[in-house]
């Protein structure tokens, strides 16, 4: 009786969802977190449902796997527009994207009432690493050496220190490919010492992003500018918005993340966001002077990091159509997070300005051998994947500086396929009818 | 005479530490709601209802942790809330324990607390608790330094360790006049001991909750109380001159 | 004496923590549990102190060894070879001259609490301890007193600035190099520049 009346109180609880970002899978994370009743935690440990949102390639299975057995039990899955693991043959697969907060919550309720079981294990219940200390203690037969327990071998290296010449409590793991903070896919390498980042190597490239077809338009024909600019604001709003939101910002990030999905997107809304930015602190605290590119990697980075860094790089201004809206190459010079966060700003405000302008005088592209992309330059070829940059870039950094570096930094390659061919977001009919008018 | 000094005080204690935690939670979710996080269930029920979640989730086991540190480091910072609430003066008469040197123990509270929150986070064997750990250490030694100073503020005017005596001492002048800079820092002090706010920097995003990333279940239900238990005498201890005048 | 029994049940109580986990800390495998359970042993020996109405020091007790412990664990964390304090390790070294070590001492220790003449002057039940312990410590060496405490507190704020981001020198990342001696000389105060080949390499 008292575990029927707890559990009933359990299923009012918001829905605390753990989203796996696969390939194409970011609209339903951005779409989640506008969801009232749905909590998109941090930690596996801290959620009841593992949301799989888009394709995992076989070989990061392994990995999904032991993501999923972190989950404490009683736990379910749902697979949104993504196979469901072999084992996991009849868990809830779903590719409707309105049906996703739904499913959602009916899974918890079902959960929490005992209708529906925990999903079971997968790996067996063992350590990763055998144990291989040597000696009594696990550390070594011979003086402070030898013996891996836990699969972590007794520091070593004695390459030199990057900040205080204590060279011996270095921690090395792997990170990724499903590690919240870092872009989906990205798996690294990492020695640490205390929060300081020692080496990082790359080891798995982030997955590609997929853009609005809109920007496949502009390299058959032209294509209303207005649009394009919107869309190029939308994108840039919800990079943002995860920045913020990992940077403790959690107000300001659903105001970029509103913004991004506010149909009537107006530059008044971004003029606010970027008021409020700069009270909270956000460019004093987290975005600082950490992460400079230079020249070379800026180039290599492309798009607003390339212009943050002064690089005079954009196609827009090869664009008849642009030039005749009086368009304006903006740049940076420092090249840093907190030059990168304000090129974008600045870009998002540019580019609502323009699309106002573009829809009154109903301006198009004119040249279709080329687009510029919110990741850079698409002009006979795309814009590469850039995320090895990071083994030179991070280093030396703390943990915080290096993540708000990473988020300010979109490294991930472009997808052949655009968002409305992936299951894409439903702000696309409101495109639609916008370049129709 | 055991009812008096024994029970009552205990019952006191743990009494304002649920109900003052529930109402930290509820105004958590409060100010949440006031800031446009989307939201469906009531403030009221919401708290219950996350409990309620955590009881009924199994506790999650970590590669090789300290289990014992792990498992204690929770219900030792809800005792650290606990002591902390037990030299708080509610009323004149009203005081749990009226320690003749309870401004030093608040003191050892603020300093246990470290370790504790530390031990949380080393224990459970993994990366992100373990840089949550660091960086708390790194930060509560700079708290409790902070909190010093303005607990030898308040303890020179009133010539005492106790806190009945600093109570007594501002009758004629509040603190808050004396030194309008105590309870500003007082209270980031506050916020800071119990990660809250814009000071979660153990439990942040960025380390997917940090020294809290490990756990699930009930013990991630006794951390999360003892959190809003602890901001309770925090609280409490600077709103205790405000009946001296009244 | 008059005390309730309750007194001597955690007196007890209280002497077997400190002495168990006094023992653990050279019994456990790692540096962080080593200090954290000298922790405990100096927090009950803190609350028996309290026991014997010497309040002040057994609260000082809680709040000065919390700090240190922290600090300790920390510390040799930072100094030994091990990957941030989390794998096992031995945390007892020249087990022959240590076990030597410790039966003398316990032997001396035993012998003072045996055969020591412990002074017999029961004190008025009215005595304020906090204020005749300060009286104690500060009565005649105020200034001495005083005057190591702002050295300490000076200490530390500079120990705080040098060793922060924005070191003496500059950012610490940037190198933060002195500055020379003569205008554009080379930084002051620095090691000699060893040769290549020199440096790290002897540790293979």
């Amino acid at each position: 009786m008292a575990v029927s009346w707890l559990s009933r109180l359990a299923a009012q609880a918001s829905v605390p969802v753990f989203p796996v970002r696969g390939l194409h899978g970011e609209e339903a994370f951005y779409q989640l977190a506008l969801t009232p009743g749905i909590e998109l935690v941090d930690s596996p440990r801290h959620a009841s449902i593992l949301l799989v949102a888009g394709g995992v390639p076989p070989d990061q299975h392994d990995a999904l796997r032991r993501v999923h057995d972190q989950l404490p039990a009683p736990f379910a899955t749902l697979w949104y527009c993504s196979e469901p693991l072999a084992e996991l043959a009849s868990a809830t697969r779903l590719d409707d994207p309105g049906a996703l907060p739904g499913a959602l919550m009916t899974i918890h309720r079902e959960l929490m009432s005992g209708k529906r079981g925990s999903s079971p294990r997968l790996l067996p219940d063992e350590p990763p690493n055998p144990w291989e200390g040597l000696g009594d203690d696990g550390h070594g037969g011979e003086g402070m050496m030898g013996g891996v327990p836990y699969g972590r071998p007794m520091a070593m290296n004695m390459t030199d220190d990057l900040r205080d010449g204590l060279t011996l409590d270095s921690l090395t793991v792997i990170l990724g490919p499903f590690l919240p903070m870092l872009p989906p896919g990205l798996s690294a390498k990492v020695t640490l010492q205390g929060d300081l980042i020692q080496s990082w190597t790359t080891r798995g490239a982030p997955y590609p992003i997929a853009l609005e077809s809109l920007f496949f338009q502009a390299l058959q024909g032209p294509v209303p500018i207005a649009a394009l600019e919107r869309a190029r604001a939308r994108y840039h709003l919800k990079r943002l918005h995860f920045a913020l939101r990992l940077a403790g910002l959690d107000r300001l990030a659903l105001e970029a993340l509103r913004l991004a999905f506010d149909s009537h997107l107006s530059l008044k809304g971004v003029a606010i966001l970027r008021r409020r930015l700069m009270r909270s602190g956000f460019f004093r605290l987290t975005a600082t002077g950490q992460g400079r590119l230079d020249e070379e990697t800026a180039r290599r980075a492309g798009g607003v990091a390339a212009r943050a860094a002064g690089h005079e790089e954009d196609w827009r201004s090869e664009d008849e159509g642009y030039r005749q809206l009086g368009f304006l190459l903006l740049t940076q010079r420092q090249g840093d997070t907190a030059a990168r966060w304000r090129q974008t700003l600045s870009e998002v405000e540019q580019s609502l300005q323009l699309a106002a302008q573009a829809e009154h005088e109903a301006v198009h592209t004119q040249r279709s051998d080329g687009v510029e992309t919110p990741r850079g330059t698409w002009h006979r070829q795309w814009p590469e994947e850039a995320s090895d940059l990071l083994d030179d870039l991070l280093p030396g950094l703390e943990w915080d500086e290096a993540m708000s570096t990473l988020a300010s930094l979109d490294l991930a390659p472009l997808s052949p396929w655009s968002l409305e061919e992936t299951g894409g977001a439903p702000i696309t009919q409101d495109i639609g009818e916008e370049s129709r008018a | 005479m055991i009812l008096d000094e024994l029970i009552l005080p205990v019952l006191l204690v743990i009494v304002v530490l649920v109900v003052g935690a529930y109402l930290v939670a509820v105004l958590d979710e409060a100010i949440a709601g006031a800031l446009g996080m989307p939201r469906a269930t009531s403030v009221w029920t919401a708290p219950l209802a996350q409990g309620a979640w955590l009881l009924t989730q199994q506790a999650n086991a970590t590669e090789a942790p300290d289990w014992r540190a792990w498992r204690l480091a929770p219900a030792l910072y809800l005792a650290l809330a606990a002591i902390g609430l037990a030299v708080v003066p509610f009323s004149p008469t009203l005081i749990p324990t009226d320690l003749v040197t309870s401004v030093v123990l608040w003191g050892s509270v603020e300093a246990l607390a470290t370790v504790v929150i530390f031990l949380h986070g080393w224990s459970a064997n993994t990366l992100l608790a373990l840089i949550g750990a660091y960086r708390y250490v790194a930060l509560g030694l700079s708290y409790i330094l902070i909190s010093m100073f303005v607990l030898i503020g308040v303890a020179l005017p009133a010539e005492s360790l106790q806190f009945s005596q600093v109570v007594a001492s501002q009758e004629g002048l509040w603190n808050v006049i004396r030194q309008p800079l105590g309870l500003p820092l007082f209270l980031i002090v506050g916020l800071g001991m119990t990660f809250w706010g814009p000071l979660n920097l153990a439990d942040s995003r960025d380390l997917a909750r940090g020294t809290a990333s490990a756990v699930s279940g009930p013990p991630r239900l006794v951390w999360n109380l003892a959190r809003a238990a602890m901001l309770v005498p925090s609280a409490a201890r600077r709103r205790a001159p405000s009946w001296a005048a009244g | 004496m008059d005390y309730p029994i309750g007194v001597d049940i955690a007196f007890l109580l209280l002497a077997t923590l400190a002495v168990v986990s006094g023992w653990r800390v050279f019994a456990t495998d790692s540096m962080v549990r080593a200090s954290f359970f000298l922790l405990v042993s100096f927090i009950a020996v803190g609350v028996i102190m309290i026991l014997l109405a010497a309040e002040y020091l057994g609260v000082a007790m809680f709040f000065m060894m919390a700090v240190e412990m922290m600090v300790m664990a920390i510390f040799m964390v930072m100094f030994m070879m091990n990957p941030a304090g989390l794998n096992p390790m031995m945390m007892v070294h020249q087990h022959k001259f240590s076990i030597a070590a410790g039966i003398a001492i316990f032997v001396v220790l035993a012998a003072v609490a045996l055969l020591a003449e412990f002074p017999d002057s029961p004190l008025p039940a009215d005595i304020d301890p906090v204020r005749s312990l300060g009286n104690e410590l500060l009565g005649d060496s105020m200034l001495i007193f005083e005057s190591a405490g702002i050295v300490l507190l000076t200490t530390m704020i500079g120990v705080v600035v040098l060793s922060s981001h924005r070191g003496r020198y500059g950012a610490a990342e940037e190198g933060s190099m002195p500055p020379g001696l003569v205008p554009g000389g080379d930084p002051a105060g620095m090691p000699e520049e060893e040769d290549e080949g020199g440096g790290h390499h002897h540790c293979h």
